[in-house]
């Protein structure tokens, strides 16, 4: 478990980075969107989304038949990384491109991928996850959500919550159960669908978080016809794919890279007065977040070599999330004793922002308690 | 030196330290019959010789190789200063050096006032200075024993110190890169021991029972335990980080000091947090002398503070971001491995 692979960016890795911060420059320039603390979830803008398919850079890794861009797994970290430390408006395509396009391409029909994967990869098809229910959240295995079969597909009935962005998404992963529970094995019997949001008997509600956001949503199922190849993959491997879908999930890079848009903006207010208390909170920072990325970058490595290394990437989720909301206190820390009139504009409103989002980052995508006992579990304790 | 020539350096030392008596390495200080013994047969191995140059009848290695061996050596709790002669053996055929045979500290050249790490084990201490490297004798009479400290470590007296070697130091080397180049010595030992640390408390606590099951079975200590592989892994990955720097520019660049701090800056607050943990997760056993989670901890807290504390390279790191025109972390986070 504590071996990362080493991922090599080439000069084609460099040339796009660069291409990127061109892109980011001129859109920040023109005033094409403000940096916002957790970006990836709270800053949807579809047209920035748009323009990030023009440029090829959604579904880069997929093959170019289904509108991707058959680019080794190195491109897409570096474009979602840009994209992160800049606070650029990514949360629209975040989870379509992350995880849901990767999984209809290995599990979903041909149609599916033809009809579904390019209009992603252009930045003009959105999708939200369906785990967590109102009775079922970090025990996963608990969900009521049920599928039964009929003549022409599946009946979908149940309730999916903390859906971020089903409000403007066109398709969600549902996890239900398909079949019973075999005794205490709850894990059997659960199966995946991709649903349509659009179809009859769905009704998506907004909830709005902490910070006054509605940025996720709950969403009922009432008796909603399904087609027969809305079940992805195979029928009662709801579990196992699952999984698979949070490897994807835990070990991005915006697992660390949340607060680092804000601590950026506030840099030099705090170099201008710097000393050796302030001096060391950013050395220790680096050093933390630069040793979190080469362990993402293993990951992603793995993860193009064919392999599932989901307990490294609840290592890399854990100690990311633990920084995140660590990044935050040192910067109040950082900043306390510099006036507020010396402050950059509009930085109360995002540090505010950033304060007001820190309880989700070690909740959202399995929490610390969760991702600590899979942990433990790889090591024989369970 | 091919992967595949130090993959099996790393196996024979692996094997030399697996079969070595307890008492070797098990020892507050100085010399002694068991750990001379196992130091002979290091030597004649060539161990020590692993960074000096083929020329010099050494192996060639980098001090990326030579963080590889500390790493093992970490791990096995070697009561020998056999890190730091590979470094410093290093360090001497840099400046053109053929190296003696004998067993050779690092003094920290930008803080002259530390006390010198296993000063009491070692025939010899090397020493920067301006624009060369210098090899003093060092006896057990011009030492001052650092009290309760591991493997020897004593201050010295400031008397003798007759020069066996002088060399010349080539351009990169100063007493910045010197002591960087000791700092990484102890971010890959931290690391190597770290890796034990995790394994013993593991094993202890899964064989420890406390309210009728092993304490490994208690939510509590499975966090301490999560908490203790995730701080491991991080360290590893912070020296694997340096040891690329340093494969990919022998020559010492700003860039690999930079890697280099990182490594000693993450390495020493993983020892903070791995050695509260695994202690907790011990109880009063690992508060003990004999118990072998100290002859770990105990190290891990003297190389925390030796070559630069994680508290005065994060200082440093950070002064350099600060004192930029446009300071911007971003640049350096994504900097190219």
């Amino acid at each position: 478990m504590f071996n990362f692979p080493r991922l090599e960016f080439d000069a084609s890795a460099d040339s796009l980075r660069r291409d990127v911060r061109t892109f980011l420059d001129a859109e920040l320039a023109s005033g094409g969107f403000v940096p916002a603390a957790d970006c990836w979830v709270s800053a949807a803008d579809p047209e920035f989304s748009r323009k990030m398919g023009q440029h090829g850079w959604l579904g880069m890794t997929w093959p170019t038949q289904y509108g991707g861009g058959d680019r080794p797994v190195a491109h897409r970290f570096v474009v979602t990384e840009e994209m992160l430390a800049a606070g650029a408006p990514v949360a629209a395509h975040w989870i379509a491109d992350r995880q849901t396009g990767s999984h209809i391409l290995r599990y979903g029909t041909e149609q599916q991928k033809r009809e579904i994967l390019p209009r992603i990869a252009a930045g003009e098809c959105f999708t939200a996850i369906g785990m967590s229910e109102p009775q079922a959240g970090s025990d996963l295995a608990a969900i009521q959500t049920s599928a039964q079969r009929t003549d022409n597909g599946w009946r979908l009935s149940g309730r999916k919550i903390w859906s971020t962005g089903a409000h403007y998404s066109q398709y969600m992963i549902v996890l239900a159960r398909t079949s019973p529970a075999e005794g205490r094995n709850r894990q059997v019997g659960l199966s995946q669908f991709l649903v349509d949001l659009s179809l009859p008997g769905i009704d998506i509600s907004g909830i709005k978080d902490l910070g006054g956001t509605p940025h996720f949503n709950e969403t009922l199922f009432d008796n909603v016809d399904l087609p027969a190849d809305a079940l992805l993959g195979t029928e009662g491997n709801g579990w196992a794919q699952c999984m698979g879908e949070l490897t994807l999930e835990r070990s991005g890079p915006e697992r660390f890279l949340t607060s680092l848009a804000v601590l950026e903006q506030a840099l030099p207010t705090i170099a201008r007065q710097a000393d050796s208390r302030r001096a060391s909170e950013v050395g220790s920072i680096l050093a933390n977040l630069r040793v979190l990325r080469r362990m993402s970058l293993g990951i992603a490595q793995m993860l193009e070599d064919g392999e599932s290394p989901a307990t490294a990437a609840s290592v890399v989720k854990e100690m990311g999330n633990r920084l995140e909301n660590d990044i935050v206190a040192r910067l109040r820390a950082m900043l306390a004793g510099i006036a507020r009139s010396d402050w950059p504009d509009g930085f109360d409103t995002l540090l505010r922002e950033a304060v007001l989002h820190l309880p989700s980052n070690t909740l959202r995508g399995g929490t610390t308690e969760i991702l600590r006992g899979i942990i433990a579990r790889e090591m024989g304790m369970r | 030196m091919e992967q595949s020539d130090l993959a099996m350096i790393a196996d024979g030392l692996e094997r030399i330290l697996t079969d070595a008596p307890l008492e070797a390495m098990d020892h507050a200080g100085g010399v002694d019959a068991h750990s001379d013994a196992l130091w002979n047969n290091l030597s004649e191995a060539g161990y020590p010789k692993l960074c000096v140059s083929q020329e010099h009848g050494g192996f060639g290695g980098t001090f990326a190789d030579a963080a590889s061996l500390a790493q093992i050596v970490a791990r096995h709790a070697v009561a020998l200063p056999l890190t730091d002669t590979i470094f410093a053996s290093g360090l001497l055929s840099e400046c053109g050096v053929e190296t003696p045979d004998l067993r050779i500290a690092i003094a920290d050249p930008l803080d002259p006032s530390a006390p010198i790490p296993h000063a009491a084990q070692v025939d010899a201490v090397l020493r920067c200075g301006e624009g060369k490297v210098t090899l003093e004798r060092l006896s057990e009479t011009e030492i001052i024993p650092q009290a309760k400290a591991e493997d020897g470590a004593g201050f010295w007296s400031g008397v003798g110190g007759d020069v066996i070697a002088e060399g010349t130091a080539p351009g990169w080397l100063n007493a910045r890169s010197f002591q960087a180049i000791a700092a990484f010595s102890r971010a890959a030992s931290m690391a190597g021991a770290l890796e034990a640390v995790l394994s013993l408390t593991l094993s202890y606590t899964q064989e420890r029972e406390q309210f009728g099951r092993p304490l490994a079975k208690f939510q509590a200590i499975q966090h301490h335990l999560a908490d203790i592989a995730c701080e491991t892994a991080a360290s590893m990955a912070a020296v694997e980080m340096a040891s690329d720097a340093i494969t990919g520019d022998p020559l010492c660049g700003t860039y690999i000091l930079d890697e280099i701090a990182i490594a000693k800056i993450r390495c020493g607050e993983a020892v903070s947090r791995v050695s509260a943990a695994a202690h907790q997760a011990h109880g009063a056993m690992g508060f003990t002398r004999e118990y072998a989670l100290g002859r770990y901890t105990r190290r891990l807290w003297q190389w925390q503070d030796e070559f630069g504390s994680e508290a005065l390279w994060a200082e440093r790191l950070g002064s350099n971001i600060l004192a930029e025109e446009s300071p911007v972390l971003w640049p350096r986070i994504s900097r190219p491995i």
